[in-house]
């Protein structure tokens, strides 16, 4: 028998709740992580606040009106969990290089130059107010187009755009 | 001079905007010019490429199962629809209501508070004293039901953790007579089929509960006529 049969009914809207959620969660957690990983560079950092983040979203789950964003809802639970870290924590050094799988073909000088850009980057983004910050990092997520961010940030599209343009503005004066 | 003028929008334009004719005409005669902004371009497509290549990081294999036993361990909060909880102070408002438009007013007289005023009936030190609420009260006095020992009945194979949220079910009152109605909504809700709350509602009986009132008794008017005619000539002259 199935169980619905015998839970009552509050026990079965409570089931069915957690199973959404966890669909939910599953379609959201790995946007979850490169948010927080785009803030913290650090892969077990970013793991850790992508938990939390779909811990407080689960406890809150119930009471979110338009399940249908929880993936912005998420996304910005998550980067606001990683923001604070990055701030208690001002972790700047040993940050992970996984995303740059060494070439056998590139030389000593290759990899130190290219490690050289890559902290400039970073650290040029890090220097980007939070406004102009989670627009670049979203938009440098695959798959993300203007019209996602907009979305995920509850934001008009043209903004969007200008503001996307003037982080990159920006990155260019610092990067100089 | 003329470079000075145009790095501003220079930067603009390796951002991704469309050069002014302005500036199109300078480039085209200044090669520093076409050099910066070639270096720029590939300064912005440097930072495309750090941020696409690290923000493709994918979390590990463990992290979902990581996240799933941090779920399990997290306190479930209890994500019981508000709607039953209003349905639930509902009907247990309309219940103790109706107990109180049937309670029959000869046994108002004789319950606890009018005893104790009155000498003959006040309660003695030595017997123990009876509230409504106690199983050996007098018939028409409201039994106590809990829920817990009715929806224990319903859930009776169900699994473990059911029976765990319903302990903290409150007690509830409810009026003689009115134990099967409250027994017949606990099984809807454990078959799954609970009504919604005005089907529930019309399912209890709300008609028998709220009986009216009983009528006030009161006594005939006796009408006298007056004895002085100076207070009534009319009455005088007949």
């Amino acid at each position: 028998m199935d169980d619905a049969a015998i839970l009552p009914g509050h026990l079965v809207s409570d089931a069915l709740l957690e199973r959404e959620f966890e669909e939910r969660l599953a379609e959201a957690s790995t946007l979850a992580f490169r948010v927080a990983y785009g803030v913290l560079r650090r892969r077990e950092d970013a793991e850790d606040v992508a938990q939390e983040a779909a811990v407080r979203a689960y406890r809150s789950f119930a009471s979110l009106r338009n399940r249908d964003r929880f993936r912005a809802w998420l996304v910005r639970i998550a980067w606001r969990l990683a923001i604070d870290r990055r701030r208690a924590e001002q972790r700047r050094e040993a940050r992970e290089s996984a995303w740059d799988e060494p070439s056998p073909t590139r030389t000593a000088e290759d990899l130190a130059a290219a490690r050289q850009t890559q902290e400039r980057v970073w650290r040029a983004l890090d220097a980007l107010p939070e406004t102009l910050r989670i627009v670049v990092v979203l938009a440098a997520i695959e798959g993300h187009g203007m019209r996602e961010v907009a979305a995920l940030l509850s934001l008009p599209e043209g903004t969007v755009k200008s503001r996307l343009h003037d982080a990159r503005r920006r990155l260019l004066e610092t990067l100089r | 001079m003329s470079c000075e003028r145009f790095e501003g929008e220079r930067i603009d334009v390796a951002a991704g905007d469309r050069p002014s004719p302005a500036l199109q005409a300078h480039l085209e005669a200044c090669p520093a010019c076409r050099q910066s902004l070639d270096e720029q371009r590939r300064a912005l497509e440097d930072v495309d490429h750090v941020l696409r290549t690290g923000l493709s990081a994918a979390p590990s294999p463990e992290f979902p199962a990581r996240v799933a036993a941090r779920l399990r361990e997290t306190e479930r909060r209890r994500w019981r629809p508000v709607w039953v909880a209003a349905m639930a102070a509902a009907v247990a408002v309309a219940l103790i209501a109706g107990w109180i438009a049937r309670r029959p007013r000869g046994e108002e007289t004789a319950g606890p508070r009018q005893a104790a005023t009155s000498p003959e009936t006040r309660p003695r030190a030595d017997v123990p004293r009876v509230t409504p609420s106690a199983p050996s009260a007098r018939a028409g006095a409201p039994s106590v039901t809990h829920l817990r020992a009715a929806a224990a009945r319903v859930t009776a194979g169900a699994p473990r953790r059911a029976a765990a949220t319903i302990a903290t079910e409150p007690l509830v009152l409810v009026p003689p007579g009115q134990e099967e109605a409250l027994l017949k909504f606990v099984t809807n809700l454990g078959r799954g089929t609970a009504p919604a709350p005005p089907l529930l509602m019309a399912g209890t009986s709300v008609d028998g509960a709220f009986e009216p009132p009983p009528l006030l008794e009161i006594p005939a008017v006796s009408v006298e006529p007056l004895s002085d005619p100076a207070v009534s000539p009319e009455r005088s002259r007949r």
